[in-house]
């Protein structure tokens, strides 16, 4: 049987690293990593003392209970509300330091809500006030 | 100034033929050592919403603490008594100094479990924290 003089069959092989390079940026755009927010706050150093000594026009005292409701120096507030607030006591003093105080009932979000209004107001500082 | 006499070089090629090879080598390599973290921690975490968010720096220097709607506590991925955070993170800050232990509360969650959670964050050092929450709309 004589056979088929055939060229030779071949896949060019020249674009090949194209095609992967291709595939490594088509993985690299669409891959997300699910990324970490929040709110970042620093602690202050443990001290079994509360050696922390601030003058009181210094302080700007927010509580809330456990109902959610918010004091802020002695005056019932909305949640609204305390953002303008603290900004405008911010601006009258600069070296405001604003202590936030929750009840061990309260829940998380009710804190979280009230933090981020006061981060909104870009108090210069926040501190957390451990619970009664 | 002596003439320097120019060297005949040879014809200098880097063959391209097995960079396709190469590539899938790499590709592969990716493909076999990525591992995606699939789950970890407490389900049904609904984080809470502020206008504040922040997107984190740094995901290496990131401890999770997961504090659920009933107050069960995990540090990374050991479920712990609140009186157990401060050994557990202390140890983590010893490895790594620049540790940032974000804590992922569940909305409902009481507070008084959180600020017992970073008292004990306090006393073990570690004393930047996140609280994990979504962009509000």
């Amino acid at each position: 049987m004589a056979r088929d003089k055939r060229a030779e069959p071949e896949i060019p092989t020249a674009s090949m690293a194209d095609i992967a390079f291709l595939l490594i940026i088509f993985f690299l755009v669409t891959t997300s990593f699910n990324q970490e927010m929040g709110i970042g706050l620093t602690l202050p150093p443990w001290s079994e003392e509360d050696v922390l000594q601030v003058r009181k026009k210094n302080m700007l005292n927010i509580w809330v209970n456990a109902a959610g409701e918010i004091l802020l120096a002695d005056e019932i507030v909305s949640l609204r509300q305390v953002a303008p607030e603290v900004d405008r006591r911010v601006q009258e003093n600069p070296l405001l330091i604003v202590s936030l105080k929750a009840d061990r009932e309260t829940d998380y979000n009710t804190f979280i809500q009230v933090l981020d209004q006061v981060k909104l107001a870009e108090a210069p500082k926040i501190s957390l006030a451990d619970p009664d | 100034m002596p003439k320097i006499e120019k060297k005949q070089k040879a014809d200098v090629a880097i063959p391209t033929g097995s960079m396709g090879d190469i590539v899938f080598l790499l590709l592969i390599f990716f493909m076999v050592t990525t591992v995606f973290v699939e789950y970890r921690g407490i389900s049904g975490i609904q984080q809470p919403r502020a206008e504040t968010t922040e997107r984190l720096e740094n995901r290496r220097d990131i401890t999770h603490m997961w504090i659920s709607q009933r107050g069960e506590l995990m540090v990374d991925d050991n479920r712990l008594e609140v009186e157990q955070v401060a050994a557990i993170v202390y140890n983590k800050r010893v490895e790594n100094p620049e540790i940032v232990v974000s804590i992922v509360a569940d909305v409902d969650a009481p507070y008084g479990m959180v600020s017992e959670a970073m008292k004990q964050l306090r006393q073990a050092d570690a004393l930047r924290v996140n609280f994990a929450t979504l962009y509000a709309r």
